[in-house]
């Protein structure tokens, strides 16, 4: 058992700025809401870690799950094989020097005593179908990412179980239990904020602890932890590069890739081979290219300008920047599918063979494609559901790494109905009678192939060319989009975004401040979310994501017209009623005086024609961080212009224009 | 509307030149029934930001992209109730020393590049890049001297205002063929210590070179009680051109029951309300 810590007090300083700020009228709070990202990569990774940072994750892995599904005696060497390449090594075989990658031939002369077995990708799912369920009792929706790794959001089960390391703990004591005694040793634990950073704390816990492989990486030390590690686990199975998502093919990805990117042996039936090679032959290209420009570490990928690696490497660089960052961008977005997305078929007559409920559910998977396209939504997180002519159901939760296609999804039907089919604990006594797709989270798509607006058009794509290059010539940071957020102020509701780190759909962004929120309801359930904490306006906007914060009311916010100027950081002024005096609000919001002169820092002085206000604002009073209380007013100038000016801490501010 | 427009042009000009949409209410301001690609707006006054997002959300509505130049401040809810798709708006807020660099990459592969007054060229860069303009055909949008709206005020905007060029024209980026100017902005909905904010009742008048060198003029709501861009009924938008010519010129006949057009012929009579 070990844990990682930041080196220094980071983040108890940041704290500490934060709330300094606020006092002084939370200039920097104002400025973190519009969402843009300040500064470098790593410089920026602090302060945005407010909203930026992915939700934190546990991933469970076992090692070489292959060799230990095909049944292999831990202590005697032996592999798994498929393509003629080992996919999975006993801990023997690997003490004897045989590594995955490595050609039959070769294993076999390394150690001509070591013994093979073809990979069966649908055996590997059904032995692991224990380990889920069991799992499965500990925590909700646990997420299966192949055969052999697991991912659940921890924010709910830490605070049950006791924290971080006591769910880890468990989490390994449970998955040890259930696998036979030696094989127990493979199992790694790792929690991190988003999914990358957990999956390489497992790794690098059963390396640095074998005795224990469980690592536990601090909120917020992400980024310094993987800084360390070597520009290979960018092909790992954890990382969307793995898949070949990034390389914007439409078919290159699945579990296929992983399988010869060599981390474990985990390939998805017989197509998986020609989907996956491809993409991990990119991968394993742009991860060359990087070794030789002298890239040994993640945190030499993060050190570099992301504009630089756009420049040089397009999508791919940028995820790889983001990744390395310890941004792990999958999650850092994550959309909540409409409610009931799902697609179900009957089985009349049942069927017996597995092959003709594939063959159902691979109609099922496309037809949920399609309608999530046409939503510029790319699944991440399907459940599958199926019932037996005896009533018997089965109900299981699959994530992918990056995004699944159709056919992803077929495999995962065929895993759990195998594993269902052989079980113990739920074991389907008849033929399989009706099969249910269910959309559990969608991330904006962000692939090409997918336009919105019924297909990306050439111009939309010259366009995004375009300012791809204007990023690289102003900085990532400096071309953005703007989303509507959600909250009373319009510096709350307005969100600037780098231009392609948001889909092609507004929903990214409606999704207000809290990622970590959302991914928090989603981990544990979202009444959960709403019972503990509901007060919280953006955590519950959060959770009921996007389509909600458009029709929900935000009482005390402004109606239209919205102002054509937002100041990002608000413009201090002095206002004098017509004495001469300052003008006040006092705590109950009664005004001294009616105001009649604006003056500027620049000393220049207008006379103020109409005013209304003052409209108190109390928000977040429960959170001596977020709170802010401020009394808006709206004033009319004698030159003809309108402010949105506001009250805060006693001073007067300008903080929007209706130009 | 959009569709409507570039056939019309076509056929009464006899040209394959695409015209980009504009929003009905703003026809008036001119001399076409949408924007020539290539062309450069300007637009001051108080209100120049809305109006000049206001030009640009058409075109993004109906698919095209628009990029924000050292508009940093421009509010993303205003740009949204005007109907702008926000996927196609882009905000470089701060090309910096780069900005003759960044409209070049941006020219030809966005439709529509809104840029901030403030933001200068050397004379060499703006005549190459407008020449790149006419043949790329993206229309700039300069929002000319609304950021010291404050400073200058109505008054100054009004002298600006009868013949629109002049003035501040010589501040930004390139010389805009059209002009708009803001003028006679007017709030109203707010009193003494009541009421809210509603709407802007502006007039805005359109000069230019060429065929748009006789001043046109529009009354509009800018924005009115919703966010939207109307015209004022009952307003009187006048052209002093007649109404032949402007058939003529832009390519709407005078039957076309689009409406628009009869909002440019003068005179209307004033309706009561």
């Amino acid at each position: 058992m070990s844990s990682f810590r930041c080196s220094g007090k980071r983040d108890s300083q940041e704290r500490a700025v934060l709330s300094d700020s606020v006092e002084e009228g939370a200039v920097l709070e104002s400025a973190a809401g519009r969402g843009v990202v300040p500064g470098g990569p790593l410089a920026g990774a602090g302060s945005m870690a407010a909203q930026a940072t992915p939700p934190r994750m546990l991933a469970a892995e076992v090692a070489n799950w292959s060799a230990v599904a095909a049944g292999f005696d831990p202590s005697a060497p032996a592999a798994v094989v498929a393509a003629g390449r080992i996919t999975a090594v006993t801990p023997a075989a690997a003490a004897a020097g045989i590594r995955t990658g490595m050609r039959r031939r070769q294993a076999q002369t390394e150690c001509p005593v070591l013994e093979l077995a073809e990979h069966d990708p649908d055996l590997d799912a059904r032995c692991f179908a224990p380990v889920a369920a069991a799992l499965e009792d500990l925590a909700p929706r646990v997420e299966v990412l192949t055969p052999g790794c697991c991912v659940i959001a921890t924010r709910g089960p830490s605070r049950y179980y006791g924290g971080d390391e006591a769910l880890a703990e468990l989490v390994h004591r449970t998955v040890a239990g259930v696998l036979a005694g030696a094989s127990s040793t493979a199992v790694s634990v790792g929690i991190a904020d988003g999914l990358f950073a957990a999956g390489l704390a497992g790794r690098a816990a059963s390396v640095r602890t074998p005795s224990m492989p469980v690592l536990v990486v601090a909120a917020g030390c992400s980024a310094s932890f993987l800084r360390t590690l070597p520009i290979s686990t960018l092909a790992e199975a954890f990382s969307p590069l793995a898949g070949g998502g990034a390389s914007g093919t439409a078919g290159a990805r699945g579990v296929g890739a992983s399988n010869t990117a060599g981390a474990r042996g985990v390939g998805a039936s017989g197509t998986a081979g020609a989907r996956g090679v491809g993409a991990s032959d990119t991968t394993r290209d742009f991860i060359d290219v990087l070794r030789r420009l002298g890239l040994r570490t993640l945190g030499d990928v993060a050190a570099l300008e992301v504009t630089d690696l756009i420049g040089r490497f397009g999508t791919p660089g940028e995820w790889a920047h983001r990744l390395a960052s310890g941004r792990d961008p999958r999650l850092s977005q994550p959309g909540v599918a409409q409610p009931e997305l799902s697609a179900e078929t009957e089985i009349d007559p049942p069927a017996d063979r597995l092959d003709s409920v594939a063959f159902a559910a691979k109609s099922l998977a496309d037809q949920l494609d399609a309608q999530l396209a046409r939503e510029g939504q790319a699944l991440v997180c399907v459940e599958v559901s199926a019932e037996t002519e005896h009533g018997e159901t089965t109900s299981r939760r699959w994530r992918h790494g990056f995004r699944f296609s159709p056919p992803d999804v077929v495999d995962r039907v065929r895993w759990q109905l195998d594993g269902w089919r052989a079980g113990k604990r739920t074991r389907a006594s008849g033929r399989v009678s009706h099969i249910r797709l269910t959309v559990a989270e969608t991330v904006p798509d962000e692939g090409r192939q997918l336009g919105f607006w019924g297909g990306q058009s050439e111009a939309d794509e010259r366009a995004e060319r375009a300012l791809q290059r204007v990023q690289t010539l102003v900085g990532f940071d400096s071309v953005t989009v703007g989303r509507l957020g959600s909250g009373r102020r319009f510096a709350d509701l307005e969100q600037r975004l780098p231009f392609g780190t948001v889909g092609a759909s507004d929903t990214a962004g409606a999704r207000g401040v809290g990622a970590s929120d959302t991914a928090g309801a989603r981990g544990v359930g979202a009444s959960d979310t709403a019972g503990a904490r509901g007060v919280g306006v953006s955590d519950t906007a959060g959770a009921r994501g996007v389509g909600a914060s458009d029709t929900a009311p935000w009482p005390g916010r402004l109606g239209a017209p919205a102002p054509a100027e937002v100041l990002a950081e608000p413009e201090p002024l002095v206002v004098l009623d017509a004495d001469g005096e300052p003008v006040g609000v006092s705590g109950r919001a009664q005004l001294s005086a009616p105001p009649a002169v604006l003056c500027r820092v620049d000393g220049r002085t207008s006379r103020i024609t109409a005013w209304a206000g003052p409209w108190p604002l109390d928000e977040r009073w429960w959170d001596r961080a977020a709170r802010r209380r401020q009394a808006r007013f709206q004033l009319v100038l004698d030159d003809g212009t309108a402010h949105l000016c506001a009250v805060e801490g006693g001073r007067w501010q300008r903080e929007a224009t209706y130009d | 509307m959009a569709a409507e427009a570039v056939r019309l042009s076509d056929m009464a000009a006899g040209r394959r030149e695409r015209l980009l949409p504009v929003a009905d209410e703003l026809t008036p301001l001119l001399t076409q029934p949408g924007l020539a690609p290539g062309t450069v707006l300007g637009a001051q006054g108080p209100g120049a930001l809305t109006l000049a997002t206001a030009f640009a959300s058409e075109i993004s509505r109906t698919g095209g992209w628009v990029t924000a130049v050292g508009l940093g401040r421009m509010g993303v809810s205003a740009v949204a109730e005007r109907g702008a798709s926000l996927d196609r708006w882009t905000f470089v807020d701060e090309p910096g020393n780069a900005a003759a660099e960044v409209l070049n990459a941006l020219i030809g592969n966005v439709d529509v590049i809104l840029l901030a007054g403030s933001v200068r060229l050397t004379a060499a860069h703006s005549r190459r890049l407008r020449t790149r303009l006419r043949e790329r055909g993206t229309v700039v949008i300069e929002v000319g001297a609304s950021n010291t709206a404050g400073a200058r005020g109505v008054g100054a905007s009004n002298t600006a205002g009868a013949c629109g060029v002049g003035a501040s024209n010589t501040a930004g980026a390139f010389s805009p063929d059209v002009t708009m100017t803001v003028e006679r902005a007017a709030w109203t909905g707010l009193g003494h210590g009541h009421g809210r904010l509603r709407e802007r009742r502006a007039e805005v008048v359109a000069a230019g070179r060429g065929a748009a060198s006789l001043p046109r003029r529009a009354v509009l709501w800018l924005p009115d009680a919703s966010g939207h861009i109307t015209a004022v009924r009952g307003a009187i938008n006048t052209v002093s051109w007649p109404a032949q010519v402007v058939s003529a010129q832009g390519g709407i006949s005078m039957a076309d029951a689009s409406g628009s057009s009869d909002d440019v012929v003068v005179p209307l009579q004033r309706q009561a309300g």
